[in-house]
């Protein structure tokens, strides 16, 4: 029994939607739905873990505005149907693993049926940011609830604190102007990896496997760098580790990864999913394919 | 079998556990700014009577000494002194705060505020993530502890917030130039930090019986929050009155079904905690809906929002202490707590307090 993912997409930016996150979410979600013959209003609950979004929004949740441009129970409440549950998690490349774990819940309680987790990271653009360094990439996952033995297993977290020194993202005023700022440390992406390294062993350990017992391993973020670290610090050769093809994306790059990983996997297959970002804060959380196919983009 | 329009936890086959509340926590800051000073500073003559229309004479504010930060970790602090409870022994935090102020009007967007007072009150081993739901945020965070409590998740959490939101007002006192002002909803926002301790408590004990949610997103666009010129922080513009609308079209179906669900009437409910905008929306809105249904709660909706302004995400945990400090909460009475924000967001929330929690605050049966 458990959460699996019934389907995921992953949408780049054109040139028009590069600079808004809403529409790289909503266009995700759209297209994760329709390929999976859902309809929006089938969406109990919706997700958003996108965090860098049209003109840096801080109220509502992007998730509503998600839910009424892909049209998920938008209306006011009537009888005799359900509605549409919307909030956002931010929990920076963790983000996906945390969405997961709250789904999870909310699908083991029979709370909902359906989920849909989307997520965009998009620069705000018009002197509101500086130095943006992530590609602009929306992703939708439409998970349901299986009775098989199948899907997501215990989601183990650690946190190594470190005040924001390896990573830091403020909006603050400078010169007259609310900007969007970034900083990081040359030693990012090996802290990021050692407390990744830390949570992927303690969730193999609690399931009593090895590394060998995992059919792949699939980790976020994309950065070269900390690709490399975490292999050295798992002691695997690093094409063991997949992550997404650009090493740019942000909160995205978890769920890409995870559709290039099953495309080459079969049902049943064995997955490590490891994410690690800012704080440091790293999850790691076992995922048994399902039967159904899971079509990546 | 009957279909249901809010999400509704407790609804499904019976859960192992049941989440109780064991503390409850705030943090005010020291500095009070009444409405007639707040509206001294417009920069128009605005022609406003602000405390005849909102029933709002004075707020706390931060004068730059707090923010969203350290409101959020007094807050938290305060609650495991209420409940006698190491931060240690936390499996969980939630941060669910609008602002994330911290070392004055700097937003931090990465890394979450909560790892940064989960590390603050010393909860090393506890899971962190933000959740963000406007002014239902910590009543959302609660409905996703409360889910993973039930299950067996997790033992014990806490849903903390701090908002440093004043600002706002500071902002909207420079552009407002009449009562029809999309700014006007800035000029009722106060700071505050407050948090709630839930753990597992057996099946059949007290606790949370149900918590309900919606997002009615037709109305998504009423209110939008965000930085923008040359203010710091941030600025906010609300139809305020498309939200009242909405809210008092929708809220009576909505409570209708979590009656239904939870098995009680309407006079089964001893105290109401709303959303804290506007004391005159709350008396309309809780007018509106005991002439939906013939009948009301035990007592009047709890009003702090005179004194403290609206706190945002806050407000309820701000109103509960406020009530169990007064000693009007009595063990074994039924509280819902009711979420009203943008979204357009409707929740609830019930709750039924023991003695223990109710003996925490200096008060007995």
């Amino acid at each position: 029994m458990g959460t699996v993912i019934e389907r995921l997409d992953v949408t780049r930016a054109g040139w028009r939607n590069r600079h808004s996150a809403l529409h790289l979410a909503v266009a995700a979600g759209k297209t994760c739905l329709q390929r999976a013959g859902r309809k929006p209003d089938d969406v109990d609950l919706l997700i958003n873990t996108g965090i860098y979004r049209d003109k840096n929004l801080a109220e509502p949740a992007l998730a509503a505005l998600i839910q009424e441009d892909i049209g998920a129970n938008p209306e006011d409440p009537h009888e005799d149907a359900h509605g549409t549950f919307s909030f956002d998690i931010a929990n920076g490349t963790c983000a996906i693993l945390t969405a997961l774990q709250i789904v999870d819940g909310f699908l083991r309680s029979h709370t909902i049926n359906c989920a849909l987790v989307v997520t965009s990271d998009a620069d705000p653009g018009r002197g509101m940011s500086e130095h943006f360094p992530f590609s602009p990439v929306g992703a939708a996952l439409l998970c349901d609830w299986s009775e098989d033995d199948f899907g997501l297993g215990r989601v183990h977290w650690v946190n190594i604190p470190d005040d924001g020194e390896n990573f830091r993202a403020t909006v603050g005023l400078e010169d007259a102007r609310n900007v969007l700022r970034f900083s990081e440390s040359p030693a990012m992406d090996d802290q990021f990896a050692a407390a990744g390294a830390q949570v992927a062993q303690s969730c193999l350990q609690e399931a009593s496997l090895s590394l060998s017992d995992v059919d792949m391993i699939v980790a976020s973020p994309a950065r070269h760098g900390y690709r490399a670290a975490l292999a050295a610090k798992l002691a695997i050769p690093v094409e063991r580790i997949t992550v997404a093809d650009d090493e740019s994306m942000h909160t995205a790059s978890l769920v890409s990864a995870l559709s290039s990983a099953t495309e080459k996997l079969s049902p049943g297959a064995r997955i490590l999913l490891v994410a690690a970002g800012a704080g440091v804060t790293a999850g790691a959380a076992l995922y048994r394919q399902a039967l159904h196919p899971v079509s990546p983009t | 079998m009957p279909k249901h329009w809010l999400v509704m936890e407790g609804q499904g086959p019976p859960a192992p556990f049941r989440a109780r509340l064991a503390g409850a926590g705030r943090h005010l800051p020291a500095t009070v700014l009444t409405t007639d000073d707040l509206m001294a500073t417009t920069r128009h003559h605005t022609h406003i009577d602000l405390e005849r229309l909102t029933g709002i004479y004075e707020r706390r504010v931060s004068i730059g000494d707090e923010d969203s930060y350290s409101l959020a970790t007094s807050a938290a602090l305060d609650c495991l002194d209420k409940a006698q409870q190491q931060a240690a022994s936390l499996d969980v935090v939630i941060s669910c705060s609008i602002t994330k102020f911290r070392g004055g009007l700097t937003q931090w967007v990465e890394p979450t505020m909560s790892s940064a007072v989960a590390h603050a009150i010393g909860a090393e081993k506890a899971v962190t993530f933000d959740l963000s739901n406007a002014c239902a945020g910590m009543l959302t965070g609660v409905t996703v502890l409360n889910d993973w409590i039930r299950q067996g998740t997790v033992e014990r959490g806490l849903v903390v917030s701090g908002e440093y939101i004043s600002q706002l007002g500071q902002n909207a006192a420079r552009h407002i130039r009449n009562i029809m002002s999309k700014e006007l909803a800035c000029l009722t926002l106060g700071d505050a930090g407050a948090a709630l301790l839930l753990e597992r408590a057996t099946a059949e004990s007290g606790g949370i019986s149900l918590a309900g949610f919606t997002t009615v997103a037709d109305h998504s666009r009423l209110c939008l929050a965000y930085p923008k010129g040359h203010d710091p922080g941030a600025r906010m513009f609300t139809d305020s009155r498309g939200i009242q609308r909405a809210a008092i079209a929708d809220t009576p179906l909505l409570l209708h079904e979590v009656l239904e669900a939870a098995g009680i009437a309407m006079h089964d409910i001893d105290h109401v905690i709303t959303h804290q905008t506007s004391a005159r929306a709350i008396r309309k809105g809780m007018a509106a809906v005991s002439a939906a249904f013939g009948d009301s709660p035990r007592h009047d909706a709890v009003i702090t929002v005179d004194r403290y302004g609206n706190t945002a995400s806050t407000t309820h945990t701000v109103a509960l202490v406020e009530e169990l400090e007064a000693g009007r909460i009595r063990p074994g009475e039924t509280i819902a707590l009711i979420a009203l924000a943008s979204g357009l967001e409707i929740g609830v929330v019930l709750l039924t307090v023991d003695e223990d929690l109710v003996g925490r605050y200096g008060h007995s049966d």
